[in-house]
């Protein structure tokens, strides 16, 4: 059994790893065949062709495609992100401040999004149909529905403006965290309350809970070691794709509450052309979520017995 | 013993007695088409499809006749009457430059309906083939269709979108097609996933043994067990890829800001949220209520069609 997990994790990373090189090879060729690069803009800034030339040569434009390919590969293995087209500083400096950023927001989110989607989903399933249940379903709808960044306005104009309780935007104090955290939890909520509600109504139909029925176990001890449990494998499944709706979420919140975070920076990089940047930024999502797939992927045959590992 | 429990045992109840409709249909099996037609008015028997089929119907009619109904110049400025709020002469107010609101809205409806339609017709024809294509072949070309497959899922939700505007540059256009590709890969798994289970079917069997060629198995006999499913992703994407669209041009990577596209209204709007709300609130408003109806529509779509996945 453990050598069978010994593999099975083994053979998780190596697909880990290949998936990530394939998306790094694609964002790189994928960016570096846009159109334009550091050097146009000095064109249009009328430099001479000395300095374009020099520029073009300390970013290393100059060199054919594959050797910048490899260079950038290899810089990458060190932790070195390249240098942006616009600043000329290290990319990886710049994205580590923003991922710290991005990171306190997406795990207060989560936290927000866990408590209301879990909560809200067990309980409508419980009470199905009801009052509860009917009213629980139609708020997630609305939440689906509702383009995030509306959810996000919506808060600044109640919680900053009609009654300013926060600040509408940046990322000073504690309390700068509350309104992109909560709206961009609400965002995810909904969603995971769908899920869950689900999830939970699946495991009610089980065997074995109505056979806990049958025996005559309490409702409260069917619920916390029957139901709750089986619930909980299908909720950790599924956080890989919430965390990535996280993610991307927060490309929007971090935007619209000016969070200085990987979100906010990406969609710079692109306004202004900077591809080093944009691509740092997409690597580290991308890398990111795959790592919490990665784990969720691990953990799922630890928590489901039942689940076989397949090699 | 509490209510909980009642509502439980219900549900077990349920399960364990299968509804008597079903019974007969096991025995008697009627006609393909009269079940399907059983199915459409099983879709249409609920009060949540006959309000969403209604708001359609209406972005429809504001997006194809609507600007010959309304007449006026989305375009046209008029300095005197900048930010007004919604009054009889202009029923949604006007914005920062004296436009009339309410002649973008209806303008607008043409872009959401046009980049959603567009963008799932993108990611539901790439993905559909390829998912036959892998599904059916087998072997290597399934492992290089789900690898690539399983790189653009590698992205977090709305970044690989991002990223594809990124290259190609911001436009609405660019946009469709990002969200179109975006789409694809969950159309490819599914697709896939049903021509597996579809293959070796004694129907499709028995074409293949009779001689009939590759594409006429794949077009004739799988595709149309898939179209139900196909139809299913496509209503709850259709919902998505507006939502997405909206994003992107609130970001201004979508439709570029004098195009009176609802989701850069928006993005004008914050801008003026405390001095003119109506500027924020009327466009965001019909953003969701058309993403709310083709989420209705293809949650009941999925019940009727999809079973399995019932209360998801």
């Amino acid at each position: 059994m453990n050598r069978h997990l010994g593999r099975f994790v083994l053979s998780r990373v190596l697909r880990m790893v290949g998936t990530l090189w394939l998306l790094i090879t694609l964002v790189f060729f994928a960016l570096h065949l846009a159109p334009g690069d550091a050097a146009d803009t000095l064109i249009s800034a009328g430099a001479d062709a000395t300095v374009i030339a020099a520029l073009r040569a300390e970013l290393g434009l100059d060199q054919p495609l594959w050797q910048q390919y490899l260079s950038y590969l290899g810089g990458l293995l060190r932790g070195d992100f390249g240098l942006s087209w616009r600043s000329g500083t290290s990319v990886s400096a710049q994205l580590a401040s923003a991922f710290a950023h991005t990171l306190l927001l997406a795990c207060a989110a989560l936290l927000v999004a866990t408590v209301l989607g879990i909560g809200g989903g067990v309980l409508a399933a419980f009470y199905r149909n009801g009052i509860f249940d009917v009213g629980a379903r139609i708020l997630a709808l609305i939440g689906i529905s509702a383009p995030i960044f509306v959810i996000n306005l919506l808060g600044i104009y109640l919680f900053a403006y009609k009654y300013p309780i926060f600040p509408t935007s940046g990322a000073r104090d504690w309390d700068s965290l509350v309104l992109p955290a909560v709206t961009l939890g609400l965002f995810v909520a909904a969603m995971m309350l769908r899920l869950v509600r689900s999830a939970t109504l699946e495991a009610l139909g089980q065997d074995y809970v109505r056979a806990a029925y049958s025996r005559g176990v309490p409702n409260r001890n069917v619920i916390w070691q029957h139901v709750v449990p089986n619930t909980l494998v299908t909720v950790i499944t599924m956080l890989g794709v919430q965390f990535g709706l996280l993610l991307g979420g927060s490309v929007i919140t971090e935007t619209v509450f000016a969070w200085p975070g990987l979100g906010q920076m990406t969609i710079h990089a692109i306004k202004i052309q900077d591809m080093p940047i944009v691509q740092g930024a997409v690597l580290v999502f991308a890398g990111s979520f795959m790592l919490v797939n990665f784990i969720v992927d691990i953990l799922y045959p630890a928590l489901d017995p039942r689940v076989e590992v397949s090699r | 013993m509490t209510a909980g429990g009642a509502v439980d045992r219900s549900v077990a109840d349920q399960a364990a007695v299968p509804p008597p409709a079903e019974a007969d249909e096991a025995e008697v099996v009627p006609p393909r088409s009269r079940r399907t037609l059983r199915l459409w008015l099983l879709v249409l028997y609920r009060p949540t499809t006959i309000v969403s089929l209604l708001i359609i119907l209406t972005v429809v009619f504001l997006a194809v006749p609507g600007p010959f109904v309304v007449p006026g110049d989305p375009y046209k400025t008029n300095i005197l009457q900048i930010l007004q709020p919604p009054s009889a002469a202009f029923p949604l107010g006007t914005d920062e430059l004296g436009r009339d609101l309410l002649v973008r809205i209806v303008h607008g409806a043409r872009y959401t309906l046009y980049a959603g339609l567009a963008a799932v017709l993108i990611g539901c024809l790439t993905g559909t083939l390829f998912g036959l294509i892998a599904g059916y072949f087998g072997g290597r070309i399934d492992f290089a269709v789900m690898g690539l497959a399983d790189v653009l899922l590698s992205f977090p939700y709305f970044l690989l979108v991002v990223v594809i505007v990124a290259v190609l540059g911001p436009s609405l256009t660019t946009a469709m097609i990002a969200i179109g590709i975006w789409t694809a890969p969950y159309y490819m798994r599914v697709i896939r996933a049903s021509t597996l289970e579809l293959k070796v079917r004694p129907f499709v069997e028995a074409a293949v043994i009779s001689g009939e060629s590759t594409l006429n198995v794949l077009f004739r006999h799988i595709l149309p067990n898939c179209l139900s499913q196909v139809l299913v992703l496509s209503t709850t994407y259709l919902s998505q890829a507006i939502l997405m669209a909206a994003a992107l041009s609130f970001l201004g990577l979508g439709a570029q800001p004098p195009e009176p596209e609802w989701g850069a209204m928006t993005a004008i709007g914050r801008e003026y949220m405390f001095q003119a709300p109506h500027l924020l609130y009327i466009p965001a408003v019909f953003i969701f209520v058309t993403a709310l109806a083709f989420n209705f529509l293809g949650d009941a779509l999925r019940d009727v069609f999809d079973p399995r996945s019932r209360d998801r």
